[in-house]
């Protein structure tokens, strides 16, 4: 926690370089610090295609750059920026959709990698590509990025009670669907 | 939460490939930002003073106005419509602001 708000703090120190003096050095270390995450979040949703994530990443970090000024510190900024970036992706998502691309892939999966079909991790990322793509988005944003039920509502425009149905709903579907792996997962919990 | 919970919960962090490296990415960002430009307040300014300028000037003649008659401690009709239409703007300006700043 006094990690996080330390680096909430270097986070608005930066912003306000950059606002105070127009100071490009100050935005180019708020980019390095956030690039990694941004990047990785925005991979997740357009299910692995990099270049896609990167244009979008770029997108992402242009408008945060012109908007700056609209920062207001009331959220963290690594929030702020996931916000921008799943609006940015589902602006892009409106024109190409990824869940066609997915089911291609899925496919793929079933043709070259039959040796893989044991293989827990394998099966979790079909047993993910199942669920519905809310459900898919909260858990990406409440467990793999670990933001709070109030940081996701805020990054996906949704109301906190949504978030959290989806993000049970999510987790009991994937309990259900990964129950033969019970045994392994305890053995990997251990 | 309960156990099984946070087995699911571990295996979505661990299959989660987490920060992407930099590779460039951040060198190319810096690339294509433009500078950014300062907006200039004097335009805004000049518009406001002139607009209210022009205002003054226009009603300062007439002899029965609303706003002359207030200053002359009459409440005429129009002297009260012209007060409620100017409260009424004021708390649309209100609202427009409060519902601006949840936005944010």
């Amino acid at each position: 926690m006094a990690d996080s708000a330390a680096e909430a703090r270097i986070d608005q120190a930066l912003v306000a370089r950059v606002l105070a003096g127009n100071d490009r050095r100050a935005f180019e270390q708020l980019l390095r610090r956030h690039q990694g995450l941004v990047r990785a979040q925005l991979r997740r949703l357009v299910h692995g295609d990099h270049a896609a994530a990167d244009d979008l990443a770029q997108e992402t970090f242009l408008l945060a750059w012109r908007k700056l000024g609209q920062f207001r510190g009331d959220a963290r900024f690594a929030t702020w920026l996931y916000r921008i970036a799943y609006s940015c992706f589902l602006q892009a998502y409106r024109k190409k959709s990824w869940h066609e691309e997915s089911a291609d892939d899925e496919i793929i999966h079933q043709l070259t990698a039959p040796s893989h079909t044991n293989d827990l991790h394998v099966d979790l990322e079909r047993a993910m590509q199942r669920l519905s793509p809310a459900e898919q988005t909260v858990l990406l944003h409440c467990v793999q990025l670990g933001l709070s039920h109030e940081e996701a509502a805020y990054v996906l425009t949704m109301p906190v009670g949504t978030v959290k149905s989806h993000a049970l709903r999510g987790k009991a579907k994937l309990k259900l669907w990964l129950a033969p792996w019970s045994d392994a997962v305890n053995e990997e919990q251990a | 939460m309960n156990h099984s919970d946070d087995s699911i919960e571990m295996l979505l962090r661990r299959q989660f490939e987490g920060h992407v490296a930099d590779d460039g990415f951040t060198e190319r960002v810096m690339e294509s930002i433009p500078a950014r430009r300062r907006r200039a307040a004097w335009p805004i300014w000049t518009g406001v003073t002139l607009g209210i300028a022009a205002c003054g000037w226009c009603i300062a003649d007439l002899p029965h106005t609303p706003w002359r008659n207030a200053l002359d401690g009459a409440m005429s009709t129009g002297t009260m419509a012209a007060l409620f239409a100017a409260a009424g703007i004021s708390l649309l300006a209100c609202c427009w602001a409060l519902a601006e700043a949840d936005d944010r």
